[in-house]
């Protein structure tokens, strides 16, 4: 990751030099994202761990492709989608899955619907085979027999699993985890992360988990980026970034130590 | 007060860009015949069910008042062999298409806006775009081809039903059926009827493209949401109201 600002073609993701303001404007003072590279290795599982607000949500919304970046290139399986037209861009976000903060489940569905729905939309299967896909998928996340339930009638971590059913329905060889775990009780937070190991351990999927909850990704990342203030302050593995003298790496660590 | 003006005008020019190049790219797909017809059919039944009973009951009231307003006037001149026609061409030529608009506006549009709000607000039009599915082609082309099939339909009974209120109240004012219909027939002209039921369909377009632009520039969780629901009756109605002058100069240049 140390000569992260060439441009890998055997990389699942990469953002080279990368900012991004809201209001589109580069270098000035309310740039979420201040010139940040980062390499997503293909068959890995990287995190990307730092305080609310450090602009994490950003960074992998800039790795799909749903935000532009203001200055810097973003690669998508090698092929640069800094301007690439949407139509274009849809056929990568086919191989891509994104799970939400908040699971983001089309609550006018069913969780069957909701799994079902990129296979419809792409896969060029029937409405049968869809659903039975679909039922594949909630098993592997452990969620049986919710298929005919609303959204709305499930738990925070249930909802997160449902998400990440939806992300895997296209078998997607990226998939961009949003705080997985964020909000939800230790049980359930377990839960879906043991569903995130042993989907990357089975699938071989490259991943991508952002989160402030350091535990987590120390847990299940091969290697983290710590994010701060727009920044990415220090790469590493895990036992890397527990060796790393860092100021803000030091105090997440010590803050996470605390805790435990 | 310059300020306020340079405000306006930036909102006004970012509000025409915006939805311009939303019809353009939901155009687009309906060009490369990736028209989601079962889709669209659902959305036309149920704007043309849930506007029915109050688009009827408006348009009842209304064609009862301006009959009320017509036959006294009339009757002062005895000229009561023309309310019909004076009202007949009211209803097919103005009160039939732009009331039902109004109401279809207020009631399906700020469900629009509301809908595709919410969406918004919760991800899931994110959610759409990271499964590879525009917004433009699964949410907005539907419902602007639905709206702007529906509202002609629905006007097609609204002025039926604005003629019956008119016709109740003319016939108690003492004008026969006979009457009222003889001079519906000789004042109405079928471009009346069709020039109404053509501006309905540039209606339905601004309805539901204001609704579904409303609705996807929604930021700010529920207050947004609430934003978002009002301004999207405010500036429908608004266009509503501007754009009725303009076509109904055209109608009448055209054919005069």
């Amino acid at each position: 990751m140390a000569d992260s600002d060439t441009v890998a073609v055997s990389c699942a993701a990469q953002l080279v030099n990368v900012g991004w303001a809201a209001d589109g404007l580069p270098g000035q003072g309310k740039e979420i994202l201040k010139g940040v590279s980062l390499k997503i290795p293909a068959g890995g599982l990287v995190g990307v761990m730092g305080p609310s607000g450090a602009g994490k949500t950003t960074l992998l919304r800039l790795m799909a492709g749903l935000l532009r970046p203001t200055r810097g290139r973003a690669f998508l399986f090698g092929a640069d989608i800094t301007d690439m037209p949407e139509a274009k861009l849809n056929s990568l976000r086919r191989r891509t899955g994104f799970v939400f903060q908040s699971a983001a489940l089309f609550d006018s569905m069913t969780v069957l619907e909701n799994v079902a729905f990129p296979l419809l939309e792409h896969a060029r299967l029937s409405k049968r085979e869809a659903a039975q896909k679909a039922d594949e998928k909630l098993r592997l996340v452990g969620l049986e027999g919710v298929g005919h339930l609303m959204p709305a009638q499930l738990s925070g971590g249930m909802q997160k699993r449902v998400g990440i059913a939806r992300a895997l329905s296209l078998d997607p060889e990226l998939i961009l985890y949003d705080e997985p775990t964020g909000e939800l009780d230790p049980m359930a937070a377990e839960a879906v992360e043991s569903v995130i190991k042993d989907l990357q351990a089975k699938m071989g999927v490259t991943c991508v988990l952002v989160s402030h909850d350091v535990r987590a990704v120390l847990r299940l990342s091969e290697m983290a980026a710590v994010l701060h203030e727009g920044q990415i302050v220090a790469v590493g593995s895990p036992d890397e970034l527990a060796g790393c003298d860092h100021r803000v790496v030091r105090a997440m660590l010590s803050r996470q130590t605390r805790a435990v | 007060m310059f300020s306020a003006v340079g405000r306006w005008t930036i909102a006004g020019a970012r509000f025409a860009g915006s939805s311009t190049l939303l019809l353009a790219e939901s155009g687009s797909y309906l060009f490369r015949g990736k028209l989601r017809a079962l889709l669209t059919l659902r959305h036309i039944a149920q704007i043309g069910f849930d506007s029915l009973p109050i688009s009827c009951l408006t348009l009842l009231f209304g064609g009862m008042v301006l009959s009320l307003h017509t036959v006294k006037l009339f009757m002062r001149f005895g000229a009561s062999e023309y309310v019909g026609g004076m009202v007949g061409v009211s209803i097919a030529r103005e009160l039939g298409p732009v009331l039902t608009s109004v109401v279809v506006a207020a009631r399906v549009g700020s469900a629009m806006a509301a809908e595709l709000g919410t969406m918004k607000v919760t991800e899931q039009i994110d959610a759409l775009r990271a499964m590879a599915t525009s917004p433009a082609e699964y949410l907005v082309l539907p419902r602007v081809l639905a709206t702007a099939c529906a509202l002609p339909l629905l006007t097609l009974y609204t002025e039926a039903c604005g003629v019956v209120g008119a016709l109740a109240v003319a016939a108690w004012q003492g004008v026969t059926s006979r009457e009222f219909f003889a001079s519906m027939a000789r004042f109405l002209e079928p471009s009346d009827f069709f020039g109404g039921l053509l501006k309905t369909v540039v209606f339905g377009v601004i309805v539901a493209l204001v609704g579904c632009r409303q609705g996807l520039q929604t930021t700010g969780g529920a207050a947004g949401v609430g934003r978002a629901t009002t301004s999207s009756v405010v500036i429908s109605i608004s266009l509503i109201y501007g754009s009725n002058y303009l076509l109904s100069w055209l109608i009448l240049t055209l054919w005069p």
